[in-house]
């Protein structure tokens, strides 16, 4: 835990988010990074430990189509505090082709405290923002095919975050005890509810 | 998904329940257990979704899947069907899950799917949240294709404009009840531990409920946690809390499908408008092109006015049976329900309901003046569709004398005494010029041109 209440990777958090971000233009447009795009990055930073996050299948607006996607909520606790915090600013977005969707874009404390993230722990998550080659990931969350390539060496690679998990279970089947339901005015007695378990 | 933070496991029994709403009605519930159930059908007979030896007299045979098997538990005819529910769908490389369900439908469209779950991941003991979100995922869109595959095509239509598209996706209201909570290490927590007051803890159960709303302990030690997905709740009597987790989860699939419905509306009004549009910016000229699109606005909005009949008719039943068993609720479930604030929530979708009928009354309105729109464009094109047979009518009027003129002098008769006169050539010429003229002149002060 840092001076400010934010925890280590809660800054590694925001070092990410500043680097997605790039520099913003003089000419006074702020730049917002896609809630989508960090779903990928979490994603990828779970899978390979380099943020204590995991993720699992939520039901969730993806791009206008209601699906699974493996979310971390872990991530998104963190996004709120980064928010909470003042570092980051966030844009709930509507749109016919989206839905709701967020967006994040830093505040002047957030970058100087993005600027401060020890190098220990940027060198740790830089593969989340740096190819092999030197070259930075470009991330695509489309509808259907989620991924990152490096414009300089051409290299692509899928991230599964649409691909829900299956997991082997068994399971005996139940029938809860509910509540009678009749029309109004109607005698509901008669009905005998299903023993539970049968 | 993957661990890295198995926090939590939820330990001893367990169920996990999730409900929605289908428009069933009497008609439909009806169809349906005589589909499932015929006449010589007893209880504990099994229905198959489908067909799957479409050839006895080989040695092998090839399906996609197995066909889902339903067991009939009960059934009464027009008010509701009970059912447990063998579903196997292909998953992870090529082998087929097996989950067992309890399925129970009734007239209102309350629809419950109930499992007990036994072994996840290799696991008899305990189960980790971390498993729990991708096996509720499952389920979720397993028992969508399951009902999918048993319902009316008609049904299915219905669900498919309830839901936008996303039939098989459909969200719905899950609770996840278990005896006690415990930590990696197989501790189990103690009654007044509240994962709500860690980030991680919290984070794992926001797996499974999505956005956390609120944690309630009650007066037994039991913790319900409510989400935006729905109720987790540890309490080693868990069973005893069912009837009234069922009904708000009912509620809220209600609830949701009022929501859908309502999106449904402004989704039409925008189809209107969109269509008002095009006639008044003159975009479409022709009435014929919107036939299609009128046609399916005014099934859409009549089937929308429907399913919000029927929503209001299941809404109704529910705030009337909670009133009359109100007394007969045990005082932990009273105490459960008041803490999810049942009643106003009731409240709140009594309101619900009757704003959807006012919103339908609306798009209805709205469709009705598309309907004068398009009607007023095709007089408009009936009008130039007139003016342009007039056009033609004089043409064709105006033709007539020479037509007959030069029939006549195209016959040919062997005694025609002015074809040997100088000036007969000029002369017919003439009165042709007057006759046309002299038309035209009438017809232009009869304003036909």
């Amino acid at each position: 835990m840092t001076k400010d209440g934010t925890t280590d990777h809660q800054r590694g958090l925001l070092w990410l988010v500043a680097e997605l971000l790039g520099e913003e233009r003089p000419d006074g447009l702020q730049r917002f990074l896609k809630e989508s795009t960090l779903h990928a990055v979490f994603f990828l930073a779970s899978e390979r430990r380099l943020l204590p996050y995991d993720t699992a299948p939520v039901l969730t607006n993806w791009h206008g189509d209601i699906r699974y996607v493996c979310l971390s909520q872990e991530g998104l606790e963190d996004l709120a505090a980064l928010e909470q915090g003042g570092f980051l600013q966030r844009l709930e977005l509507t749109g016919s082709h989206h839905g709701f969707f967020s967006a994040y874009r830093m505040t002047d404390a957030g970058r100087t405290e993005a600027a401060r993230t020890p190098s220990e722990m940027t060198a740790a998550l830089s593969p989340l923002i740096l190819c092999a080659c030197g070259g930075r990931w470009v991330y695509i969350t489309g509808k259907d095919r989620v991924m990152r390539y490096c414009p300089k060496c051409g290299t692509e690679e899928e991230i599964h975050c649409l691909d829900i998990p299956k997991l082997p279970y068994t399971s005996t089947p139940r029938f809860p005890h509910l509540l009678e339901l009749g029309f109004p005015g109607e005698d509901m007695k008669g009905l005998p509810f299903p023993e539970e378990g049968k | 998904m993957t661990q890295t933070n198995e926090l939590l496991f939820a330990g001893g029994t367990n169920t996990l329940v999730i409900g929605e709403w289908i428009p069933f009605g009497a008609n439909y519930i009806d169809l349906f257990n005589r589909k499932i159930r015929p006449s010589y059908a007893p209880v504990g007979s099994t229905f198959l979704s489908e067909e799957i030896d479409p050839r006895p007299e080989e040695a092998t045979f090839e399906i996609k899947a197995p066909p889902t098997e339903l067991i009939i538990r009960e059934t009464v005819r027009g008010k509701r069907v009970n059912l447990s529910a063998r579903l196997a769908y292909v998953e992870t490389g090529g082998d087929y899950q097996d989950e067992r369900i309890g399925v129970q439908l009734d007239v209102f469209g309350r629809a419950i799917y109930a499992a007990g779950l036994e072994r996840v991941n290799g696991r008899e003991d305990r189960i980790s949240l971390d498993s729990l979100a991708p096996i509720i995922a499952d389920l979720v869109t397993d028992t969508s294709k399951m009902m999918n595959t048993v319902l009316a095509g008609s049904q299915n239509r219905l669900l498919e404009l309830i839901h936008q598209g996303y039939a098989d996706e459909r969200d719905k209201f899950v609770a996840f009840m278990a005896q006690t909570l415990h930590r990696g290490d197989g501790k189990a927590l103690g009654r007044d531990h509240n994962p709500m007051a860690d980030s991680d803890e919290r984070a794992e159960v926001s797996q499974l409920l999505g956005e956390i709303f609120d944690s309630i302990r009650l007066v037994d030690g039991s913790l319900v946690i409510r989400g935006r997905s729905g109720l987790f709740l540890i309490a080693p009597e868990w069973a005893s809390y069912e009837r009234a987790v069922t009904t708000y989860g009912y509620l809220h699939a209600l609830e949701d499908a009022v929501d859908n419905l309502f999106h449904g509306a402004a989704i039409n009004n925008e189809r209107i408008r969109r269509a008002k549009r095009s006639i008044t910016s003159g975009e479409v000229t022709e009435a014929s092109v919107l036939r299609k699109e009128m046609t399916r606005l005014s099934e859409d909005i009549t089937t929308y006015k429907v399913l919000s009949e029927m929503l209001e008719a299941a809404a109704a039943s529910l705030v009337e049976s909670v009133e009359r068993h109100r007394g007969a609720f045990e005082p932990h479930e009273r105490e459960l329900l008041e803490a999810l604030d049942l009643e106003n929530d009731l409240e709140i979708l009594t309101n619900k309901v009757g704003d959807l009928g006012t919103t339908f009354e609306a798009v209805k309105l709205s469709m009705d003046s598309l309907v004068h729109l398009v009607s007023t464009l095709r007089e408009e094109e009936t009008e130039r569709l007139n003016k342009v047979m007039q056009l033609l009518t004089v043409v064709t009027t105006v033709a007539v004398p020479i037509t007959l003129i030069s029939g006549w002098y195209g016959m040919n008769f062997k005694v025609m005494p002015e074809l040997n006169w100088p000036g007969s050539y000029f002369v017919l010429i003439g009165v042709a010029v007057v006759i046309i003229v002299g038309l035209l002149i009438l017809f232009k002060r009869k304003k036909w041109f």
